[in-house]
């Protein structure tokens, strides 16, 4: 169990990947902007 | 705006609905097909209702009649110029009376349907061409659905894709769960696609003694699944929480998150176990 832990330990110092990564997905107004521009793009065509 | 969907019970399209709509500014309508409504709805939108039961996936197949002639009813009031619908029976129904009052549709695709429906896809296969090939316009939620829609579908209609939106969670609501042993821990609907019976074989191979599995969520296995704890001889070192309005909780508790879908379109639970930096496995 404490090699688990160790590897656990080590998987958080390089989590700051997943943290940037998860960033990308909770931009809401890029999210709202994203999904009226199809409707407006669409639109157009 | 107008959102058409099948309901708005627990799951992860409802939840991207629910975040769209309470984010918008503008005022939105909802209308939903059956009244499974579970999650809240912000100021700006208004929620309708066509009928006020909930329906299997089959009888409202049989009902497609009745549905449209009364969403009809209610479309035709707001004489819209676009209507964005979130499920597959919300879609089909979009498309349809997008043809006969005149207005755009937008369909959302939100799960990977060519593996969740299997040999079922014999028919739901050509009913797929047929109707989404009509929408004005796609909208996936992965890039693999669209490629499946395209690819499997043979879908020549303009597909997006926009990946769900993650909402962080607020972290002073945390409790703080009491904990003595290294926990794993897995979340959602308690059916066979989750396939939370892998997760409870896997669990009783390791030296469980020294660890537990947290199951959160709900759903049609419960008691089956209970009742394989017992027989692994594992009851004692899995808890099931049932349904929770707080996950992140357990979360946070926990030391690895376990995950076994057969079949998923952009699961939510995933990142919200990134943001609490889980191993998932």
């Amino acid at each position: 169990m404490d090699e688990i832990r160790n590897d656990l330990n080590l998987y958080r110092k390089f989590s700051i990947l997943s943290q940037v990564r998860i960033n990308y997905y909770m931009d809401i107004e890029k999210y709202i902007a994203q999904f009226k521009n199809i409707l407006i793009k669409n639109e157009a065509i | 705006m107008i959102f058409l969907v099948d309901g708005l019970g627990l799951g992860g399209s409802e939840r991207t609905v629910q975040i769209l709509c309470n984010n918008l500014s503008e005022e939105v309508i909802v209308i939903s097909l059956t009244n499974d409504i579970k999650y809240d709805l912000g100021s700006n939108v208004i929620l309708l209702t066509v009928f006020n039961a909930k329906y299997p996936g089959y009888l409202k197949l049989l009902m497609l009649p009745l549905f449209l002639i009364r969403l009809r009813r209610v479309l035709v009031k707001f004489k819209p110029s676009e209507v964005v619908s979130f499920h597959p029976f919300a879609n089909i129904n979009n498309i349809l009376l997008a043809k006969l009052i005149g207005y755009r549709s937008y369909i959302s695709e939100r799960q990977f349907s060519e593996r969740y429906y299997g040999f079922r896809n014999i028919y739901i296969k050509p009913i797929i061409n047929f109707f989404y090939n009509k929408a004005n316009a796609i909208i996936c939620n992965d890039l693999e659905i669209k490629e499946s829609l395209i690819r499997y579908y043979k879908i020549k209609t303009d597909i997006y894709v926009l990946n769900n939106l993650f909402v962080r969670p607020s972290m002073t609501h945390l409790e703080s769960l009491p904990k003595s042993k290294f926990r794993y821990i897995t979340i959602g609907r308690l059916s066979n696609e989750k396939n939370t019976r892998d997760i409870l074989k896997a669990f009783s191979k390791i030296d469980y003694n020294h660890c537990e599995l947290v199951v959160v969520g709900n759903g049609p296995n419960m008691r089956k699944l209970k009742k394989l704890a017992i027989d692994l001889n594992i009851f004692n070192n899995v808890i099931f929480t049932g349904y929770t309005t707080d996950p992140f909780s357990y979360l946070n508790s926990s030391d690895v998150f376990v995950f076994s879908s057969l079949n998923e379109g952009f699961p939510n639970v995933v990142l919200e176990a990134m943001y609490f930096v889980l191993p998932i496995f």
